[in-house]
């Protein structure tokens, strides 16, 4: 064989490595950054998850600031069009126009803003909240603390449990439904040991759609359990 | 053209093809390198977003416990060196020196921690913080729940929301506005429901040994008075 072809082989021979080469830093390269990316997303879902806990936590803690101050107009603002809200043993209210009939109409007898010697404090605090797995629903537990009073008149301690269910949409969280059972009701001057007040029937002058869906009873005569939406985080039981 | 320089021609033309391919080979990895890079610079941001609200919230919480037992030399280096704070009706104090006194010469009687038979409980609760674009500001709404006392003198409830400002100075939260709105300040023995109530009293009044830098605001009484602090946020849904 001559020089040349010898040369002309040896050419042919080292492109080809040299490229056979490339093609495999490429492949392992392309692997890396595959590889990359699929924990880029799954930390970005743990972020969104984080992300969703902050938001719906300020949304439960802005309720509370709004109805603190009776401001029904924000605070129905806060939930989705096909809400469902039942507080205490006044009913079920279906929609965004029943939770304006709940809170504007029973609870703040049509006004907006808390009058001169009123006080509706209603603290939220305690706060479980569980996003659900695809991330569009989540659940939450939280206890309001509240002083409610009328000067000259009355003061009353009160305390209890919600369970809410929240919905984003838009990607803006929601109340999707919201039951709260209470506690107790006491008077400030007496206290829990003497005199406890009972709930407040469904309102006539603002009817609930439906009637309340458990005898919500509150201290002393019946201690219920609202139904937690969580398993114990232990025992997963 | 002799027959070894076409074959080197051919062999160059081979080569540099070869290498070309390899650079357009390379053009859909470095195109999935530019959107990575967006995708964790995207993460990083969100991240120092909750990784803030998390020390401000904690900063938060940790000015309650000092309150709590006056440890007021804890308290004063929480606070910018520009700060602005008012609590109550006591007036506007500005920069740290005069916060300083407001705090340990004001509410603590230039004195250093709780004394024997004196209760000064804050519970710093329900907070929504929000950190300003640009991560170096941020705004918080919480409140307090108090028990103050003195042993034979006096028990109190009190309540009140704070709105606050923060700025981040090198690399740690600070306070830099604090103002706390009373919503009602009650004798344990009476309730909210007695007129007599409404017994903020040194709270709601100008020290004059050490007086404000600027004077209450005045528009925030507490019960029976009803006063809504403003919100720094808007309606989370409406946006208004």
């Amino acid at each position: 064989m001559s020089t040349k072809w010898i040369s002309a082989v040896a050419m042919v021979a080292c492109v080809a490595c040299n490229t056979t080469y490339l093609h495999a830093q490429d492949k392992k390269l392309q692997a890396r950054i595959e590889a990359l990316e699929k924990r880029g997303a799954d930390q970005n879902a743990r972020l969104q998850n984080l992300d969703d806990i902050e938001k719906i936590n300020k949304l439960t803690r802005a309720y509370g600031y709004y109805v603190d101050k009776n401001l029904w107009n924000e605070v129905v603002d806060l939930f989705a069009e096909d809400c469902t809200v039942e507080i205490a043993a006044r009913g079920v209210y279906l929609g965004k126009k029943g939770a304006d009939r709940l809170f504007r109409g029973a609870f703040g007898g049509g006004k907006i803003g808390l009058p001169p010697g009123r006080l509706f404090n209603h603290f939220q605090l305690q706060g479980i909240v569980d996003v659900d797995p695809g991330g569009r629903t989540a659940q939450g537990r939280w206890r309001v603390f509240a002083q409610i009073a009328t000067v000259g008149r009355t003061a009353v301690w009160s305390e209890g449990i919600y369970e809410d269910v929240y919905v984003k949409e838009d990607g803006v969280w929601k109340f999707k439904k919201m039951k709260f059972w209470p506690t107790y009701y006491t008077p400030y001057d007496e206290g829990w040991a003497k005199k406890n007040l009972p709930n407040n029937g469904p309102s006539n002058e603002y009817p609930p759609d439906q009637p309340p869906t458990d005898n919500a009873g509150v201290f002393p005569e019946l201690n219920m359990v609202p139904p937690f939406h969580y398993k114990n985080p232990v025992t997963g039981k | 053209m002799t027959k070894q320089s076409q074959f080197l021609v051919a062999g160059s033309v081979l080569l540099i093809g070869s290498l070309l391919w390899e650079q357009l080979a390379a053009k859909p990895s470095s195109a999935s390198n530019e959107a990575l890079s967006a995708k964790i610079a995207d993460l990083e941001a969100k991240v120092q977003t909750l990784e803030d609200t998390n020390q401000i919230e904690r900063l938060q919480r940790v000015y309650g416990y000092y309150l709590d037992k006056k440890l007021w030399d804890e308290i004063i280096p929480l606070f910018t060196e520009d700060a602005r704070v008012e609590i109550g009706g006591r007036g506007v104090y500005v920069g740290r020196t005069s916060v300083g006194h407001l705090f340990k010469d004001v509410m603590g009687g230039g004195k250093e921690g709780l004394e024997y038979g004196t209760l000064h409980n804050h519970m710093q609760l329900q907070g929504i913080v929000d950190v300003d674009p640009g991560g170096r500001t941020a705004k918080g709404r919480w409140r307090a729940f108090m028990q103050v006392a003195a042993i034979k003198r006096s028990a109190l409830w009190a309540e009140g929301p704070y709105e606050i400002e923060y700025a981040k100075v090198n690399g740690k939260w600070m306070f830099s506005k604090m103002r706390w709105y009373p919503t009602y300040y009650v004798p344990y023995d009476k309730g909210w429901d007695k007129l007599e109530a409404q017994t903020g009293g040194a709270s709601m009044t100008t020290n004059k040994q050490y007086p404000p830098d600027q004077p209450p605001s005045g528009d925030a009484r507490p019960f029976p008075d009803v006063y809504t602090p403003p919100f720094h946020y808007k309606n989370p849904i409406t946006g208004k």
